[in-house]
């Protein structure tokens, strides 16, 4: 009996020892790590671009901001505007604390002119990041896009990559398959083409150059390279078959007056219910899902683009050089990419650049679209990094190739076309070496 | 003299008779450097500055890269225009909007000062009416007509289906998208030229074309050889205003095709616009500014000179 109340105290007295252990060890994390007030009173500025991933975090700032007492004034923008902005304040050396650039778009010439800051040392530094941070969660793909020529220039916001949209029930009626290649896509796009009724078989941009990033896909996905031995190849065999395909596409399957189309037209018209097929950043799901916003909510679902060479991409926060309070902002920017904000997003229909959203039984175990999440993840994987050619000049590149697209669209004879293109953008990269 | 006068009694006033007149000269000098020197200093800043350190621009190599050491490379960058397709096509854009327009605003502005030089029931309401595209902000106005022409769903399109007409593509095409710029532009500034030309037919006098009617000519011919030959200075003056405005249309295009479809409706201003600030090759940019100013330049010479002929003839 003695025995059995001595065993029975000794398990008491250790489980109590275990239970106070932790709530001190978790007593010391809230209290003594990581102090969120550090930077109280301070105001950063932070410019950045109109996105779904925007409206979600400006909902969410007054947390952070009593989190911390810090005020975030964000400044956001349309991407083109964002772009001459930025270039014109961090010329001047101005007190932008925050910024976001695409890398894939403007990070080689940011990084050339020396508007990055590498961030290693603040997520190395104990006592400016929280522990629950956890750098290694952000997916290879992700970091991939938030750095360049090897250095870690910022943290990802989200990670997207180009997708299909289609709409099944038309499909269906049709009998038809959703089509994985280029000769598929262009039978179902071409049987279900109906524009006396205002229905067009095959969506997609024909706006210039905001038309090349999506047609990077079938480029890379017959075959073709924006550059081949640091060389332009915009007018080899492959180039040329992705031009025709896709001129034709929009010529004989999609709506007219294409060349004008940017994704902001498609979206429009993809959910007014005028479309069939479209591929576009992922991110677009979330208006197109939204019964508020679209009228094809029910009926729409997802798939990896014809010939399964998807682009990514992301929006990627920055500190530049000039930044007058570094720290503060640091704490804004891993608040803002928490995993907590991450999932949230995630739950939104917003790509998280976190495994554990995408893995977070919140998320998987509630997953209102299972065909979204599948195509986005399978798109992610074979993502290429090649939406734009890895120089600094990629503006005036687009623009002289959204030329050839808008050629191609029209019927031109795109050989000549392709031709005077190749010779601008040899000339373009001379300018650059 | 009278300026004499007027100083003497300036002199007079703040001295009471005092100054002698050496002193009165001496002030004379001074003011005369110092009244104008205020519309010399904004012209200075405001002109001479900004076209002075363009052309500095212009002969260096300057990008964000290098922007606290721009290279000095002579006329590298005016060579590059010559050779610049992209710089043909958009001065040949140029030329061929702003004929274009000017040749239907000039029209359609005669035509309605003619219009409403006579007497009709709600002529003022009209007119006023027909005012209102110049006033209307032209990004606000780009917007609306970027509605009303959608080809899939416009108004525009609409109407023409309604008439039993094949819609067209309008902005949307490489081949209609300038005329249509031009139709644009007409819309918004033919009333301008109305305006002008009314002010000139208000002016003539009457006697010649009572005479003229006296002596039996048709309406016609007073129009063709009398009000025509008369009003031929004050189209001078709404031509030499509009071209040079056609020349550096922006507003309008940049609003509704930003220079597309591709580089259908890229102007001059538009590609230096471009090449300037999304590419920020500032060096070059400034060396198409100064062909550009040039071209305006003797362009508004070029109708100055022929206006003077003209009212030397008249």
């Amino acid at each position: 009996m003695k025995q059995k109340l001595a065993g029975f105290l000794s398990v008491a007295v250790l489980l109590a020892v275990i239970f106070s252990s932790v709530g001190v060890s978790s007593s010391l994390a809230q209290e003594g790590e990581f102090d969120w007030r550090r930077y109280e009173g301070t105001t950063i500025r932070v410019l950045w671009p109109n996105t779904a991933w925007t409206d979600f975090i400006l909902e969410e700032l007054p947390a952070f901001e009593a989190l911390t007492g810090i005020k975030v004034n964000m400044e956001t923008f349309v991407e083109d505007q964002l772009r001459q902005k930025l270039t014109v304040e961090l010329i001047a050396g101005s007190d932008i604390d925050i910024f976001g650039s695409m890398t894939i778009q403007e990070g080689f010439k940011y990084h050339q002119a020396g508007w990055y800051t590498t961030l290693d040392d603040l997520i190395n530094d104990p006592t400016l990041t929280n522990p629950d941070f956890d750098f290694e969660d952000f997916s290879e793909g992700a970091i991939s896009l938030a750095t360049v020529n090897g250095d870690l220039i910022g943290i990802p916001t989200y990670s997207d990559a180009q997708i299909m949209f289609y709409r099944p029930s038309i499909l269906e009626a049709a009998g038809l398959k959703v089509p994985t290649t280029f000769e598929e896509t262009e039978a179902v796009a071409a049987a279900l083409h109906d524009p006396d009724n205002d229905f067009y078989g095959w969506i997609n941009r024909g706006k210039g150059a905001a038309a090349t990033s999506v047609f990077s896909s079938v480029l890379y996905g017959m075959g073709g390279a924006w550059i081949v031995d640091g060389k332009p190849a915009i007018n080899t065999p492959e180039a040329i078959a992705a031009f025709d395909w896709w001129g034709r596409m929009l010529r004989e399957y999609g709506p007219p007056g294409a060349v004008n189309n940017s994704w902001p037209e498609n979206l429009q018209l993809f959910t007014s219910g005028k479309g069939a097929l479209w591929t576009e950043s992922g991110q677009a799901a979330a208006t197109v899902l939204d019964p508020e916003q679209s009228g094809v909510a029910d009926d729409v679902s997802f798939a990896v683009v014809p010939g399964g060479k998807p682009y990514a991409y992301g929006w990627v926060m920055s500190i530049p050089p000039s930044a007058p309070n570094r720290e503060a902002a640091w704490y804004f920017i891993q608040w803002a990419t928490s995993k907590e904000n991450s999932l949230k997003a995630k739950l939104l229909g917003i790509p998280a650049p976190r495994t554990s959203s995408w893995e977070d039984p919140a998320f998987t175990e509630n997953d209102p679209h299972p065909d979204l999440t599948e195509a986005m993840r399978e798109s992610l994987q074979l993502a290429m990094p090649y939406m734009n050619p890895h120089i600094v000049n990629v503006q005036p590149w687009r623009d002289v190739v959204g030329q050839v697209i808008v050629d191609a669209i029209e019927g031109k004879d795109i050989v000549a076309s392709a031709n005077a293109a190749q010779a601008q953008l040899e000339e373009l990269l001379k300018q650059e070496q | 003299m009278t300026q004499r006068v007027f100083w003497k009694q300036l002199s007079d006033f703040m001295g009471e008779g005092r100054f002698k007149v050496s002193s009165v000269r001496r002030g004379q000098m001074i003011a005369s450097w110092l009244f104008p020197l205020p519309a010399v200093l904004v012209v200075a800043i405001m002109l001479a500055y900004p076209v002075g350190y363009t052309v500095w621009l212009s002969l260096h190599d300057l990008s964000p890269f290098n922007l606290d050491k721009p290279a000095w490379i002579g006329f590298e960058n005016y060579a590059t225009l010559l050779k610049d397709t992209r710089f043909h096509a958009a001065l040949e854009r140029t030329i061929y909007f702003t004929l274009g327009a000017l040749a239907l605003q000039v029209t359609l502005g005669l035509g309605m000062a003619l219009l409403f030089n006579h007497d009709f029931v709600g002529r003022g309401i009209v007119r006023t009416l027909f005012l209102l595209p110049m006033v209307a902000t032209p990004v606000a106005m780009s917007l609306i007509w970027m509605l009303i022409l959608n080809p899939v769903d416009g108004v525009a399109n609409w109407i023409l289906k309604t008439l039993h007409l094949p819609p067209q593509l309008w902005l949307n095409s490489g081949k209609s998208v300038l005329p249509t710029l031009i139709l644009i532009d007409t819309w918004q500034w033919s009333p301008l030229v109305m305006l002008m030309i009314l002010a000139g037919i208000t002016a003539l006098p009457h006697e010649p074309f009572e005479a003229a009617a006296i002596d039996g000519a048709s309406r016609w011919q007073s129009f063709r050889f009398l009000m025509l030959p008369m009003l031929r200075p004050t189209i001078m003056v709404a031509l030499m205003f509009r071209s040079i405005d056609c020349l550096k249309t922006f507003d309008i295009i940049y609003g509704t095709t930003q220079g597309g479809p591709g580089f259908a409706s890229e102007t001059l201003n538009l590609y230096i616009y471009k090449t300037g600030f999304d590419y920020f090759r500032l060096g070059y940019a400034a060396a198409a500014l100064v062909v550009f100013f040039t071209l305006v330049l003797s362009v508004s010479l070029l109708l100055i000179v022929l206006r003077r002929r003209t009212e030397a003839a008249a």
